[in-house]
């Protein structure tokens, strides 16, 4: 007899969870997409029971951060909870009704986390300030956001959040390729696209925001940096696409690390040209 | 599989759960904390479902925090609509027109989402105007200048031995007479302005806010201080006669609550009756002062003052003879438009049919069956009402509120066939009575209640829904009357010896 809650991690990249979605506009039920600034959102997630027993009242907690790799508890925002009830080794999925208004400082882009609640399968309390998905299959993360492939880059600024009651040094390390399964592809309104098949995109990151043109060179790849505790700090990506096919995307990760354990990540898909799909 | 054919048609309306009274349209209020969200589930299908659940998903005011609970049905017959309610805190409700959904499962069906408006108000009390202010997306709504006709001295007082009559401890008060100011939001060119919530009529806040005041002492004293809202009790001005209305006595407070928040239900149900529902003051005056080109209207009121030839009873067709003027304020000028007619109750029942056991033996449940007729023949259903009965132990004991349903289910005989039936499990009773020592064997009282239901579809256009109003008694065990000799005109309207 057991009550195990599930909100899946993405695989192999865990903060790809393809059980978070959002939809955008003001009918909750319409079909899935990205978030626009400025436009309300409603999220959505699915949980998963692998226990023995039916699981009722389930209290989903839905928050939002701003871009960071690492997302805590006292950087994020809560939108909102709903209920759902669980059957064993059934799912169920759960609308937040309050809705989301992701902030035009963003452009749309952000993070967001759903936390599944039951006293049969309780997480830590307090809760620590890392939701830390990895640890407790109650958790899960999204961060990822569509990106239009563009020559020209503006700088994508990504917070490393600091730990309250310790400094932080960490690597922030950017990586191109790899793939996103169906589900998440869909739940971004890409249904149908698939991986570029050669390197198209350039990534770079620096410590301060900087306008790179289609002929500048681009930051390193991998930066160090230090947080005092208690405190953010920041670094700058930057993402710049060439001969990209409107099929195809290409998947660009920027990844917190300490000691190659990795602390957080965050994901862009890059898509062919025109005006950027925020997320 | 398929979706579960499980739908919730009509909007959800608001339970106050001290009195058990739905508040006016169904509309949901922050000056009470502590509500019920309430609808009415209906299988949608042609085949009854089995082993269905019922739970409210989400709610999109994060200030509104519902109890999480799942309600499970082993069968629900096709066409039948239950009655499903979950409590919730409404202390930091935005007034607005929030999201609920809820999710419903049945064998054999994937989960069904319903999502539906419901309408919630901010009401508060300025003691220093004695004026009431009702907030609403739409604008603000002030209340003034109440006059009423206010229960007798002799409430509360035992009359007679043989009678054993005790009033409730706040007795109802009729309204005779209001004023009441709209600041809309913004303000309009044009002949009319929005509704409030884009639905019922302005007198509708009128009425929530007179319903609140009348009940929110009686919500207070049940569950304490800090249950409703700072100050949302004012002073009225009395006028002549007086009311004259008894309740049973009781072992337990919460009949007292029960019988007082009906009493003012049906009481201040008077000036809904006296201001229309086919178009109200707001609406007429709105339609004969029309603006000039180019002038803004900033605030509207209405001047109302009527005289009840008959007390206001629930069910009957009473006369209000009512005066009113209806002012436009607009950036150029002042219109007035005023108005001297009589207005009748269309909330009408041509009665209630009772059928009881004469006699069950203890640990039975008891049940009961009622019949609530329209005027014309033609009897209520289903979903068109929320209903419930009180019984009353032997002795002028407890009181026990039992939800009256027309859903096939339990003691019903079949969904839709305009019988009400519940029943109240006396093995759990008897824990309760046994806490006060009072005796489950004898004569117990059963005294019956019910409401209209707002059955307006969502997406109906505003002036039409705006004439569909719920909420109103067509049903109630106690008579309001003026005339002090009259005998107590709360009775049972059956009873059940419990041997």
């Amino acid at each position: 007899m057991s009550v195990q809650l599930i909100i899946r991690d993405g695989s192999p990249y865990w903060y790809l969870s393809p059980d978070i979605w959002v939809v955008p506009g003001n009918d909750p039920t319409a079909p899935p997409g990205s978030p626009i600034a400025g436009q309300p959102a409603y999220l959505w997630a699915h949980v998963s029971n692998n226990g023995s027993t039916d699981a009722s009242g389930v209290r989903v907690d839905f928050y939002w951060a701003n871009p960071a790799l690492q997302v805590l508890r006292s950087t994020a925002n809560f939108v909102g909870s709903a209920f759902a009830d669980v059957p064993a080794g059934g799912g169920q999925d759960v609308l937040c009704l309050t809705a989301w208004h992701p902030v035009i400082v963003n452009g749309g882009h952000e993070c967001l986390v759903a936390v599944a609640n039951h006293p049969a399968d309780p997480l830590p309390d307090p809760p620590p300030d890392d939701f830390n998905p990895p640890a407790y299959p109650q958790v899960a993360q999204k961060n990822l956001t569509v990106y239009a492939a563009s020559q020209h880059s503006a700088p994508a600024p990504l917070m490393v959040s600091g730990w309250q009651r310790a400094d932080k040094a960490v690597e922030v390390v950017a990586e191109v390729g790899g793939e996103l399964d169906d589900l998440s592809l869909a739940r971004l309104g890409l249904r149908g696209r698939h991986p570029a098949k050669e390197k198209v995109v350039e990534v770079g990151l620096d410590y301060q925001p900087r306008c790179v043109g289609d002929t500048d060179r681009l930051g390193p790849s991998r930066l160090a940096v230090k947080v005092p505790r208690g405190t953010s700090s920041a670094v700058y990506a930057s993402i710049r696409a060439r001969k990209l096919g409107t099929d195809e995307y290409q998947l660009v990760r920027f990844v917190e690390k300490v000691n190659d354990k990795v602390l957080g990540g965050l994901a862009f898909v890059v898509v062919s040209g025109g005006k950027e799909v925020a997320s | 599989m398929s979706a579960t054919p499980l739908q919730v048609l009509t909007r959800p309306f608001a339970i106050e759960p001290v009195t058990n009274i739905m508040l006016p349209d169904g509309i949901f209020d922050n000056a009470i904390y502590n509500l019920r969200i309430a609808c009415h589930y209906t299988n949608t299908s042609t085949t009854p479902l089995n082993n269905v659940t019922l739970y409210l998903e989400s709610l999109g005011d994060p200030g509104i925090v519902p109890v999480a609970k799942t309600f499970s049905f082993d069968k629900i017959p096709a066409g039948a609509s239950v009655l499903v309610m979950w409590d919730a805190n409404f202390k930091l409700a935005t007034p607005g027109k929030p999201l609920v959904s809820f999710v419903a499962q049945a064998d054999g069906f994937d989960s069904k989402r319903s999502i539906l408006q419901i309408f919630v108000a901010q009401t508060r009390y300025n003691s220093a105007t004695n004026t009431y202010t009702c907030s609403v997306p739409e604008g603000t709504l002030k209340v003034s200048k109440i006059s009423a006709i206010v229960p007798a001295a002799t409430w509360g007082c035992t009359q007679g031995k043989d009678r054993r009559c005790v009033c409730p401890p706040k007795g109802p008060w009729v309204p005779t007479g209001v004023t009441i100011d709209w600041a809309p939001n913004p303000a309009f060119a044009g002949l009319h302005g929005e509704l409030p919530f884009s639905d019922p009529w302005w007198k509708i806040l009128a009425l929530l806010v007179a319903l609140i005041a009348a009940i929110v002492a009686a919500v207070e004293a049940a569950t304490g201080g800090g249950t409703a809202g700072a100050g949302v009790s004012g002073t009225v001005d009395e006028t002549e006669p007086s009311v004259h209305c008894c309740s049973p006595a009781s072992g337990g407070d919460d009949v007292h609550d029960g019988v007082a928040g009906a009493a003012s239900a049906v009481a201040v149900a008077a000036l809904a009756t006296a201001c229309s529902d086919a178009a109200d003051p707001f609406w007429r005056g709105q339609e004969n002062t029309t603006p000039a080109a180019g002038e803004t209207t900033i605030g509207e009121q209405v001047v109302a003052k009527w005289s009840l030839p008959e007390a206001p009873n629930a069910g009957k067709a009473y006369p209000a003879d009512v005066e009113w003027t209806y002012t436009r304020f607009t950036t150029g000028k002042t219109y007035t438009y005023s108005v001297k007619e009589t207005q009748i109750n269309v909330h009408v029942s041509d009665g209630v049919e009772l059928d009881t056991p004469a006699i069950v033996n203890a640990f039975d449940p008891l049940w009961v069956k009622a019949k609530f007729q329209k005027t014309g023949g033609d009897y209520f259903k289903g979903a068109e009402l929320y209903a419930y009965a009180i019984f009353q132990a032997p002795n002028n004991g407890l009181f026990f509120v039992v939800p009256l349903t027309d859903d096939g289910l339990g003691f019903d005989p079949g969904a839709n066939d305009t019988i009400y039936a519940g029943a109240l499990d006396l093995r759990e009773a008897y824990k309760l009575l046994l806490r006060y020592k009072q005796d489950v064997r004898g004569l117990w009282r059963i005294f019956v209640y019910a409401q209209d239901v707002n059955l307006t579809k969502p997406g109906t256009p505003p002036e039409i829904a705006a004439q569909h109003i719920g909420g109103f008694f067509v049903a109630s065990a106690l008579t309001i009357t003026f005339d002090p000799s009259l005998p107590c005109p709360l009775k049972a309207q059956a009873a059940i010896t419990v041997v």
